[in-house]
């Protein structure tokens, strides 16, 4: 009896200490890594920070010299039906390559046909504080006083307004205004190896549809403003895609 | 029987504490160091505030009880330079750790949780960590004479005993300085004490609270948080034309005209106790600074987005109260145990 139950205390104690990092075993055929990388360009050039050479739909010229912002609740389709759903964040800095990488270490293989994924943070990870406390998510709060929680997005830069240049900041954040967006994809997950998916963010579409943006009349302030924040994150659903 | 069941359940109860004892994860802690084995360090933990980032060490530089004594001594010997100067005569405690007034026609930028600080200087000159800025404190600014150091019986055997050497270098001088300056940290202003809900403030001083950190008074974007600086660059108006190399900030190190203007967010930790602000020390009282902020705010072709408000380009068009209100605020980043903690004294 007591062999007994020493065997299954030692067993479950063995199993219990195993470490539970995110990592694929190599044994395990179906399952492979996925690296999705985010290029930013303004229609279809690779952007070339504080330049201001760039028109939106409105007919603005504008320049970009700061993009950050969280991705999350990354969702992997196939024939409409979700096959993974990945709850990690992912603090995005246009400016640096390494931070626009996201690792999902572990997917089932095999073939997806479209990505769904959220820009900002669903209201259960938008928590003061929630974060992992590095520098960057720091400089990410939303101010308690405003609602709490952190930017979703910070997009700023500079425009010329006639022969002016003043700049314009938009910043999204507060929960419930996170930006539901997707692309079609070809995308094969192969199995006991890390597959990359190379993605680019149109910064144009964050101005152009279904509600044009326009510096002049709709204003260059969006924090606090939640009419800007609706249009912004509106118009954000479309502003990924596939690189082929 | 009874007693043969009696020594299996115990026997059994001996094995599984073993086993999950060994099971622990791995001890925070780290080893007794392993370079000079006669002379073993004591391993020490550095205070963590609550909802302060994560603090980056590095591998090759971990605390120590006796590495960081050392690093306070140095600190307040004027060995490290050539001319009488410590660290501590243009950084002073009572004052936060900088020094009211200029030096070399600059304000001094406080020593306070630097621990935190990836970039250094008001024009960003030196970035990484601790370790390389208080290097270039020693081997550039100071020009420590090594020589002097080396002669030191007492540093030689101080280093010895601390880093193993048996020559002293500007390294080694500059990783101790490294471990004192990371122990300097501010967590415990009357603004601390309300966020921690030890202390109340008063009304005027929450009033100003919401107005630093709210869009009204907006300074929030660049003096985040409990750092109240966000380690970047930005222009806050103060020009809009740059004729002096010394109103050119981050350009006089990139070279790049987007960085006209820009300087680092200095710590408001203690900002109260000084008399010259912004990086040339244009503003004597923090009336004059919010009073720049409220109205004189100036355009140029750098000026940072979060500036550039509807309606409010020159400024935030606070009224006198509010100014007022938001001053109060400020006077409780005033962190008394900071500026008196023993620790952080002359030795």
């Amino acid at each position: 009896m007591g062999k007994v139950i020493l065997l299954v205390l030692c067993f479950y104690t063995i199993v219990g200490c195993s470490h539970r990092d995110i990592s694929y075993s190599p044994a395990i055929s179906s399952y492979g890594g996925l690296s999705i990388i985010i290029n930013h360009s303004v229609n279809n050039q690779l952007l070339l920070w504080d330049s201001i050479k760039y028109h939106n739909e409105a007919g603005n010229v504008y320049s970009i010299s700061k993009l950050q912002y969280y991705i999350s609740n990354i969702r992997l389709y196939k024939n409409n039906n979700i096959v993974q759903q990945n709850d990690s964040a992912y603090y995005i800095d246009a400016k640096h390559q390494y931070s626009s990488v996201m690792l999902i270490p572990t997917l089932l293989a095999g073939v997806y046909d479209s990505v769904a994924l959220t820009i900002g943070l669903l209201p259960f990870q938008n928590i003061s504080y929630g974060l992992p406390a590095t520098i960057e998510n720091t400089n990410m709060g939303w101010p308690d006083a405003m609602g709490g929680g952190y930017h979703f997005l910070k997009l700023e830069g500079h425009w010329k307004d006639a022969a002016v240049v003043n700049g314009f900041a938009l910043h999204v954040g507060k929960s419930g205004f996170h930006c539901e967006a997707g692309f079609a994809c070809n995308l094969d997950v192969r199995a006991n190896q890390i597959t990359n998916l190379n993605i680019m963010m149109n910064i144009n579409e964050w101005f152009r549809k279904p509600a044009e943006y326009d510096f002049s009349s709709d204003g260059v302030y969006s924090m606090g403003n939640e009419v800007l924040m609706r249009k912004i994150i509106v118009n954000g659903q479309d502003v990924f895609s596939q690189i082929h | 029987m009874i007693k043969k069941l009696i020594v299996q359940v115990i026997c059994t109860l001996i094995c599984f504490i073993a086993l999950l004892v060994s099971c622990k994860p791995d001890s925070p802690d780290y080893p007794l160091n392993t370079e000079n084995p006669a002379n073993p360090l004591t391993p020490y933990s550095i205070y963590h505030p609550a909802r302060f980032p994560e603090m980056k060490i590095p591998d090759d530089n971990k605390p120590y009880k006796e590495r960081i004594e050392l690093g306070r001594m140095l600190y307040y010997d004027p060995i490290l330079s050539n001319d009488g100067r410590a660290c501590a005569n243009c950084h002073l405690q009572s004052y936060g750790f900088t020094v009211p007034g200029m030096v070399n026609g600059m304000p001094v930028l406080s020593h306070v949780n630097m621990a935190w600080y990836n970039n250094f200087m008001w024009n960003g000159s030196k970035k990484g960590g601790l370790e390389d800025v208080m290097q270039f404190e020693t081997r550039e600014f100071f020009a420590t004479d090594l020589n002097k150091m080396n002669n030191s019986t007492t540093y030689k055997e101080l280093f010895k005993k601390c880093y193993n050497v048996d020559y002293i270098t500007h390294k080694e001088i500059g990783y101790a300085l490294a471990q004192f300056t990371r122990t300097m940290i501010s967590d415990g202003s009357k603004y601390d004490r309300y966020i921690k809900g030890i202390e109340d403030m008063s009304y005027d001083e929450k009033k100003g609270a919401e107005l630093f950190f709210s869009e009204k008074g907006d300074c929030f974007h660049c003096h985040v948080t409990l750092l109240t600086t966000d380690n970047s660059f930005h222009n806050n108006g103060l020009d809009s034309i740059y004729t002096s190399d010394k109103d050119k900030g981050l350009f006089m190190v990139t070279g790049d005209a987007k960085d006209l203007g820009k300087f680092r967010t200095p710590n408001l930790r203690n900002v109260a106790l000084r008399n010259s602000y912004m990086h040339d020390g244009r503003f004597k009282t923090l009336e004059e600074v919010v009073e720049f902020y409220n109205s004189k705010v100036r355009k140029s072709a750098t000026l940072d987005p979060v500036m550039t408000k509807p309606g409010k380009e020159n400024g935030l068009q606070l009224n006198a109260y509010e100014q007022k209100q938001l001053i109060a605020f400020l006077k409780t980043l005033t962190d008394s145990a900071f500026i008196t903690n023993p620790n952080f004294s002359k030795p």
